[in-house]
């Protein structure tokens, strides 16, 4: 008789590991248990990769929503580049061809001990290895008068969904003239390039309508990701630093906003700076989502350590954590990223649970941001591990957009297009 | 006496380039799994399918992108994160495959 070990070792050594034959049957006598939290970017590309690597796994995805509401090209909702329905997607297609089991619920707790689940609804599931991707939540506390309430009406649009469409409505219905503020969090958060990506692409859309208007960005930082680039292309297109300008960026790092009086729209600083504003976009500081917090994944920082060579957490055996809610830095919080992440992590439980050694890991992350329909810009890393285990980006590689020509913009604008389809497809389908 | 010298020479270097390369190296299916985020969606052929192509046209591209003699956007910045013998290994992998979505 062949041991499981023997088994393993056999169909381990074909060399075509990445191969849909045989997936979209979900094991009925599994080798193993993988249960995933969160159906993001993060954990529906580790349930697809964990399949298409060892079949004879089962995959279980956690997820309450039905539909996925993404994050990525949202902004360009507000530059009228995007529809709405362009960035919705289905779990179906993928659980149908890579047999993953879908539950859609909400996890409500982990146990390391007896390594199990509690859903919801207060059923139990066990698992041989975790993989937790639930994203971020936010810090309610640093604004007084700024709650879970009020952004309802001032809302952050940072988890793509109803208060996107929130903000989208408050900026048509907007007067010419108007004056909108958007205040970006601390580091770390998702996205960094993001609020600046979000006000060109509110600035191409005043420009056409309503060309009176101002769009404040009150910045607890002082520098922010791609700046360079941004600026050049605010001053190409949108009057930058001129009086006329769409755009002014306003750094307040020993200034920060402390307190919203919600009613008529204003904030105030901590020096008692007030600015009022007819759409106001406040973007909360964020930490790891809470079912992390309820199990000691988390330190000091509100983020998920975890050893980057196996994706595994520091503080508990078996659970590993992906995407945003871990701190992989010096790689950002991106959709590339987390699903740059979840493909190395697939490869390193699929090697655990067969009792190989875990590969050396690469990750890449790239992130485009339109800066008008036809002006893209992108900023690029190959990640490796360096000989004391931290993550490092290869110095030589990566950077931002070389060039200044128009040629490039609008190459990078239809690649930033492109890589959308791409990355939705790796993930999602 | 003078050739032999190089010769043994060049072989040690080649013996150190090797065996730090084997030490270093990555896995190639590693690299091509984090290319596949932007090169797995044939729905416009912006980003081209790599998968399945001939080894000696993948090599060529990827050493032009990474010596900087084909104008590019993005490339050379993603394949200088790698070295040659990485990039020769991944060019023979992604050969070897087909498609899978
Ligand atoms: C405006 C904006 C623009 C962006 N643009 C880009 C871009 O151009 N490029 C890019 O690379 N990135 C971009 N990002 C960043 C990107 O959206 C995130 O980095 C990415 O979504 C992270 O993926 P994730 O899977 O970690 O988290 P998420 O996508 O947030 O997914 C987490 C999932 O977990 C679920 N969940 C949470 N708790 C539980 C629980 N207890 N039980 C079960 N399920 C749970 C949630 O419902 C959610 O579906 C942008 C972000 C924003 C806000
Ligand atoms: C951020 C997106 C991105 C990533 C990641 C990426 N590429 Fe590319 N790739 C491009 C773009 C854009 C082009 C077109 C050339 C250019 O402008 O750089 C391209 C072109 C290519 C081509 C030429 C295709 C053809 O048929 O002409 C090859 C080969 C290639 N890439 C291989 C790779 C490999 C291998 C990796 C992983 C190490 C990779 N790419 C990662 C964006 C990407």
């Amino acid at each position: 008789m062949i041991n499981r070990r023997q088994l393993l070792k056999a169909t381990l050594s074909a060399p075509a590991l990445l191969s849909l034959k045989g997936c979209q049957l979900i094991p009925s006598k599994p080798s193993a248990e993988v249960l995933i939290i969160g159906g993001g970017f993060a954990g529906v590309t580790a349930a697809k990769y964990i399949r298409l690597l060892d079949q004879r796994i089962r995959v279980t995805l956690i997820e309450p929503k039905k539909v996925y509401q993404a994050c990525p090209t949202s902004n360009w909702l507000f530059g009228g580049v995007q529809s709405p329905g362009a960035t919705r997607f289905s779990y179906q297609p993928a659980c149908d061809r890579y047999g993953i089991q879908m539950i859609h619920q909400s996890a409500e707790s982990i146990n390391p001990e007896t390594q199990q689940v509690m859903l919801a609804d207060g059923h139990q599931l066990r698992y041989d290895r975790i993989i937790v991707a639930p994203g971020i939540d936010f810090h309610w506390n640093d604004i007084a008068g700024y709650n879970r309430q009020t952004a309802e009406f001032i809302p952050h649009a940072w988890q793509a969904g109803s208060q996107t469409q929130t903000l989208l409505q408050q900026i048509q219905q907007m007067p010419n003239g108007g004056v909108v503020a958007i205040c970006p969090p601390n580091n770390p958060y998702r996205c960094p390039p993001g609020p600046y990506e979000r006000a060109s692409m509110m600035a191409y859309y005043l420009k056409k309508h309503k060309p009176r208007s101002k769009i404040l960005i009150l910045d607890p930082k002082s520098r922010f990701s791609k700046q360079d680039l941004f600026i050049a292309g605010w001053r190409q297109h949108f009057g930058y630093e001129t009086d006329n300008s769409l755009i002014e960026w306003i750094p307040i790092p020993d200034n920060p906003i402390i307190s919203l009086a919600a009613k008529s729209r204003t904030v105030e600083t901590d020096f008692g700076d007030r600015f009022q504003a007819h759409v106001l976009n406040i973007i909360p500081r964020q930490k790891a989502a809470k079912i992390v917090h309820t199990c000691g994944l988390t330190d000091n920082s509100g983020w998920c350590p975890v050893d980057p060579k196996s994706h595994a957490s520091t503080r508990h055996q078996n659970i590993h954590i992906i995407g945003d809610a871990a701190n992989y830095a010096p790689i950002p919080k991106s959709a590339f990223a987390a699903n740059s992440e979840a493909k190395v992590c697939a490869q390193a439980v699929v090697n655990l649970l067969n009792d190989q050694p875990v590969l050396t890991p690469n990750w890449i992350n790239a992130c485009y941001s339109l800066i008008t329909p036809q002006h893209g810009i992108s900023i690029a890393k190959v990640y490796k591990l360096n000989q004391h285990n931290q993550i490092e980006g290869v110095e030589a590689s990566g950077g931002v957009t070389s060039s200044e020509s128009p040629e490039i913009f609008a190459a990078e604008s239809k690649y930033a297009r492109h890589w959308f389809h791409s990355i939705v497809q790796d993930s999602f389908i | 006496m003078m050739e032999t010298d190089l010769r043994v020479l060049a072989l040690i270097g080649y013996c150190l380039i090797a065996s730090h390369s084997t030490a270093e190296q990555l896995s190639p299916q590693m690299i091509a799994m984090a290319c596949r985020g932007c090169h797995i969606s044939s729905s416009t052929q912006l980003m081209a399918v790599i998968e399945g192509q001939p080894k000696n046209l993948l090599i060529n591209k990827l050493l032009d992108y990474k010596y900087g003699r084909i104008n590019n956007t993005m490339m050379q910045r993603i394949t200088l994160g790698y070295s040659d013998q990485e990039l020769d290994a991944l060019a023979d992998y992604l050969s070897r495959q087909t498609l899978q979505p």
